[in-house]
């Protein structure tokens, strides 16, 4: 295990954050036996299965598993953007649990709240990038800002513009979505990400859109955030970036949490055969 | 290869279908054995005895009313029972589809004789309004369906990143949803607007003032139909051009972030 880790670039460099300091006993992510039912024509797919999963503030953990495991799931049940149907979900002290299926109106508004709280404190970059395409590089990064937090346009555009030079974007700014590569476009997704100052930053499978070349600048923007001490939760398929940036790592499978631990060990000495069986097809040797 | 230059095949063939047509037209206003004069029209058009519009401008400045009201109250409504179609809830669903399939698959005609001769009478209703209510309750059956076929089809990722920005639901549908919704809405919004206007004419038979009810007075007196239908067609040709112009105009404003 020594050997992974001091192989690891960023360890040799010392900005590796296993910081114990940093791992409060305070969790800013909890999930506690997290169920979640899709229903389908044949009946009711289970996508999470008792999930239980901590995350402290400053950690950066990957998911990681085959495809329909129930990684992405959970990542939007994280960001209350997929209801769940049972267990409770706790992101940064903002509880929720299964939605009753009640009329009751304040109770329905209670719970429109209470998401609108949560989706304020993370912010999510998605697979296809999914930004505006009727609004500029910098509108699309301005917009968090400007409604989220009621800036005045003119610090909301000063804001969205220190943030796209942080991505490297910033003579990009006046161009629609349309005119961007894939990985600009995931670029700016990231800053509109930033721009609300999250507590926790979600990526689902950030870079699995990209073309093979663009993959890196992507990766490179991401890793500084995780350096910076941003709490990220990071699906991905690239296990070269999950060894590198993650501290923790956590296995899907079929909806259950099969594995998980420290990142190094895990790759290293996998203990369930499944695990093993998903390193080997993946390919291993990216670290 | 290099840039192809364009055809010119598509070029000769639209040339001769108009030569064919202007032909047509041509030969038939010659062999027609009709003395044309238009300038009676003129005391229909503007009354300088009493200097006054006439008539005809009476009629125009009632249709421009009657479409004018008809497609705001229509779209208002139309947009409402539009969101109603999507809602899962059985007795809203098929409330709102039979108030669709109702408007849509009855004649007008049939409909405004309903509201103006039994509504109308009930509820003490005057011909212009039963008129303009007709109108937009028909008007409203289509844009509905025009504002849940779009609906249907937004993105639900864009919505999904709108909602992790953490905007609320108003913020959304009023910065994210609409501007797109719109500029795909439009061209069969233009489409059914531009109907409208022409399907305006058939509250002449309620005796509201308008183009066509206009027309047939003047018909009625001067016994001159085709001068008189050729100047009220043209008038709902410019009326109908004005609008369709505004709506491509709107329709290039909004897709300026496509052309980059």
């Amino acid at each position: 295990m020594n050997d992974i880790l001091l192989s690891n670039p960023d360890f040799e460099k010392g900005t590796l954050k296993i910081n114990p300091q940093q791992i409060t006993p305070q969790p800013i992510v909890k999930l506690s036996n997290v169920n979640k039912n899709f229903k389908t024509k044949h009946g009711n797919f289970a996508a999470l299965k008792n999930i239980s999963l901590e995350v402290f503030p400053g950690e950066v953990v990957t998911l990681i598993g085959p495809s329909g495991s129930g990684k992405s799931t959970c990542l939007r049940a994280i960001n209350a953007l997929e209801f769940i149907s049972g267990g409770q979900i706790e992101v940064c002290g903002i509880r929720y649990g299964e939605v009753k299926n009640s009329n009751i109106i304040s109770q329905w508004f209670k719970q429109r709240a209470l998401t609108l709280q949560i989706r304020r404190n993370t912010a999510m970059i998605f697979q296809r990038f999914e930004l505006f395409p009727h609004l500029t590089a910098l509108q699309n990064v301005a917009i968090g800002p400007r409604y989220v937090h009621r800036l005045s346009a003119a610090e909301a555009f000063q804001k969205a513009e220190t943030l796209l030079q942080k991505v490297g974007l910033q003579n990009h700014a006046s161009k629609f979505p349309r005119a961007l590569s894939g990985g600009q476009q995931q670029r700016v997704a990231i800053a509109r990400a930033l721009a609300v100052e999250p507590r926790v930053l979600l990526c689902d499978e950030p870079t699995s859109a990209l073309d093979p070349e663009l993959v890196g600048e992507v990766t490179d923007v991401l890793r500084d955030i995780a350096l910076s001490g941003v709490t990220m939760l990071v699906v991905t398929h690239e296990m070269s970036f999950a060894a590198q940036v993650s501290q923790r790592c956590v296995f899907f499978d079929a909806g259950e949490i099969v594995e998980q631990g420290l990142t190094p060990s895990l790759f290293a000495n996998p203990q369930s055969q499944r695990l093993q069986q998903f390193l080997q097809r993946v390919g291993s040797n990216h670290f | 290869m290099p840039e192809s230059k364009p055809s010119i095949f598509p070029t000769l063939v639209a040339l001769l279908f108009m030569l064919g047509l202007f032909f047509l037209v041509v030969k038939s206003f010659q062999s027609l054995d009709y003395e044309w004069d238009f300038r009676f029209l003129g005391p229909y058009i503007w009354d300088s005895v009493a200097n006054r519009p006439g008539i005809m401008l009476q009629g125009l400045w009632g249709t421009l009313k009657i479409s004018f009201q008809s497609i705001c109250l229509g779209t208002l409504l139309g947009t409402a029972v539009g969101f109603l179609l999507q809602v899962r809830e059985p007795v809203t669903r098929v409330a709102t589809l039979c108030y669709v399939d109702l408007f849509r698959n009855t004649p007008v005609l049939v409909q405004l004789y309903v509201m103006y001769f039994v509504v109308g009478t009930a509820f003490d209703m005057s011909a212009e309004s039963a008129g303009v209510l007709t109108l937009s309750l028909f008007c409203s059956a289509y844009i509905a369906d025009i504002v849940r076929g779009t609906l249907v089809n937004f993105d639900v990722g864009q919505r999904d990143a709108a909602k992790a920005v953490g905007l609320n639901d108003f913020d959304i549908a009023r910065l994210i949803v609409l501007p797109q919704a719109l500029r795909r809405m439009l061209p069969p919004l233009v489409g059914q607007f531009v109907s409208l206007v022409k399907d305006s004419s058939l509250v002449s038979v309620i005796s509201i003032l308008e183009l066509t009810k206009a027309a047939l007075n003047v018909v009625a007196v001067s016994f001159r139909s085709f001068e008189t239908w050729f100047l009220i067609a043209f008038l709902y040709l410019v009326l109908n051009t004005i609008v369709s112009t505004c709506g491509r105009w709107l329709e290039n404003r909004l897709s300026e972030s496509l052309h980059a």
